[in-house]
C-alpha cells in the first residue's frame, strides 16, 4: 500500500495517531493537496456534526406518552376479547355442526350405536325413535344455531368496529395535541 | 451520556409506569434526536420516538440490565426509524424545496432562526445520501458519543463493520462537503 494511500485511511478512520504516524501524515500532507483537502473536510464535516442543534421534541413529551400507552392498552384488552369471542364462536360453530352430522346423516355413529343398543337390550329405549324424534326438530336446531352463531358474528364485527374507532379518535387527538402545541 | 439509576430501572421493569414515566423523561432528547436525524420530519420522529418507548415498555422484560439502558433504547429507535425508512419508503423532500419551505418569503424569520434552518437543511443535505446504516452509525457516533462497540451493540453489527460503515461515511461526507453542500 503507498503512503497516499496509507494516508488517507488515516484520514478517514479519524483517530488518533501514533506520533511517528503524526509525522509521516503530516510530511505527506504538505506534498498532497489531495489528502490535505480530503482531512479539512472530513474535520469540518464532523465538526459540524458535532456542533448541530441537538433536536428537542415538544413539550408535553411525557404526558403525550402516557396518554399513548393508556389507549394502546385498552386497544390491546379490546384485541383480546375480540379473539376470545371469535374463538368461542369458531368452536362452538364447529360443534354445532358437529352436532347437527353426529345426529341427522345416515350411517354414522349414532346409526350404528342405535343398532348396537337394539340388540343389547330390547327394554332401552329405541334410538330409532329417538333419531325420528331428533330428526323432526332437524331444521329448528339448525336454525337455532346458525342464529346464534350470526349473532355472535355481528357482535365480534361491532367490537371489532368499536376499536378501530377509538383508535382513529386517539389518533385525531393526538394530531390535535400536536397542533396545539 | 444520561445513565438513569439501575433501581429506577429495576422499578419500571417490575411494571410500575411512574418509573417508567421518569425513564421516558430522561431519555426523550436523545431519541428524539435520534429519530429526527434519521427520518428529517418532526412528526415521524415523535411517532418514533413514542413507538420507541411503546416497544421498550412491552419488551421491558428482555432488558439485559447488564447492558446500558441507553445502549439499548436507542439500539431500538434506531432498528425502527432503519424500518420505517425501509418500509414506507418515506417519501423524501427535495433539497431545494425543503429551504423554500423553512424560509417562506411572506413571512421572515428572526437572523438566528434562519441561520438554524440553514444549518439543519445542509446537515439533511450531508445525512440525505447516506445509507441509513451509515447514517445511524454516524448519529450514534457524534451525537451520542458511543463507541464502536456500543454501535454494534446497538446496530446488531461487527466492530469491523461499524468502523468500515463510518469510514464509508465520512468519505462520502467530505465529498459533499468539498462540494459545498
Amino acid at each position: 500500500m503507498s503512503t497516499h494511500q496509507i494516508c488517507q485511511n488515516w484520514i478517514l478512520d479519524h483517530t488518533e495517531l501514533q506520533p511517528e504516524d503524526e509525522r509521516i501524515l503530516n510530511e505527506h500532507l504538505i506534498e498532497c493537496t489531495e489528502c490535505s483537502t480530503l482531512r479539512r473536510n472530513v474535520a469540518q464535516s464532523v465538526l459540524f456534526l458535532q456542533n448541530a442543534e441537538v433536536k428537542k421534541p415538544a413539550a408535553g413529551f411525557t404526558e403525550r406518552w402516557k396518554l399513548m400507552k393508556a389507549q394502546r392498552e385498552a386497544e390491546k384488552q379490546q384485541l383480546f376479547k375480540i379473539r376470545v369471542i371469535f374463538g368461542l364462536v369458531g368452536a362452538l360453530g364447529i360443534l354445532s355442526m358437529a352436532f347437527c352430522f353426529l345426529f341427522f346423516l345416515p350411517s354414522n355413529f349414532s346409526h350404528n350405536m342405535l343398532k348396537l343398543s337394539q340388540l343389547a337390550s330390547s327394554a332401552v329405549i329405541s334410538f330409532g325413535k329417538l333419531k325420528m324424534l331428533l330428526n323432526a326438530f332437524k331444521l329448528p336446531l339448525l336454525g337455532i344455531s346458525l342464529v346464534f352463531f350470526t349473532l355472535l358474528l355481528i357482535y365480534a364485527f361491532a367490537l371489532l368496529m368499536s376499536a378501530l374507532s377509538s383508535r382513529q379518535d386517539r389518533l385525531r387527538k393526538e394530531n390535535v395535541l400536536y397542533e396545539e402545541e | 451520556m444520561i445513565e438513569i439509576s439501575r433501581e429506577t430501572i429495576e422499578i419500571a421493569q417490575s411494571g410500575d409506569e411512574e418509573a417508567y414515566a421518569e425513564i421516558v423523561e430522561a431519555f426523550q432528547v436523545p431519541v428524539y434526536n435520534l429519530c429526527y436525524r434519521m427520518l428529517f420530519n418532526e412528526g415521524e420522529a415523535e411517532e418514533a420516538a413514542q413507538e420507541t418507548f411503546w416497544k421498550a415498555w412491552s419488551n421491558f422484560q428482555a432488558y439485559d440490565s447488564n447492558r446500558s439502558f441507553s445502549t439499548w433504547i436507542l439500539s431500538i429507535a434506531a432498528h425502527y426509524c432503519i424500518d420505517q425508512k425501509r418500509k414506507k419508503r418515506v417519501p423524501e423532500i427535495e433539497i431545494d424545496e425543503t429551504m423554500e419551505e423553512i424560509i417562506p418569503e411572506k413571512t421572515p424569520l428572526p437572523e438566528h432562526e434562519m441561520i438554524r434552518s440553514e444549518e439543519d437543511a445542509r446537515l439533511k443535505k450531508l445525512l440525505h445520501e447516506l445509507n441509513e446504516l451509515d447514517r445511524a452509525a454516524l448519529i450514534l457516533r457524534y451525537w451520542q458519543d458511543m463507541s464502536d462497540r456500543e454501535i454494534a451493540e446497538s446496530l446488531n453489527l461487527s466492530e469491523s463493520a461499524v468502523k468500515s460503515r463510518l469510514f464509508r461515511a465520512r468519505r462520502q461526507m467530505a465529498e459533499l462537503w468539498g462540494k459545498g453542500v
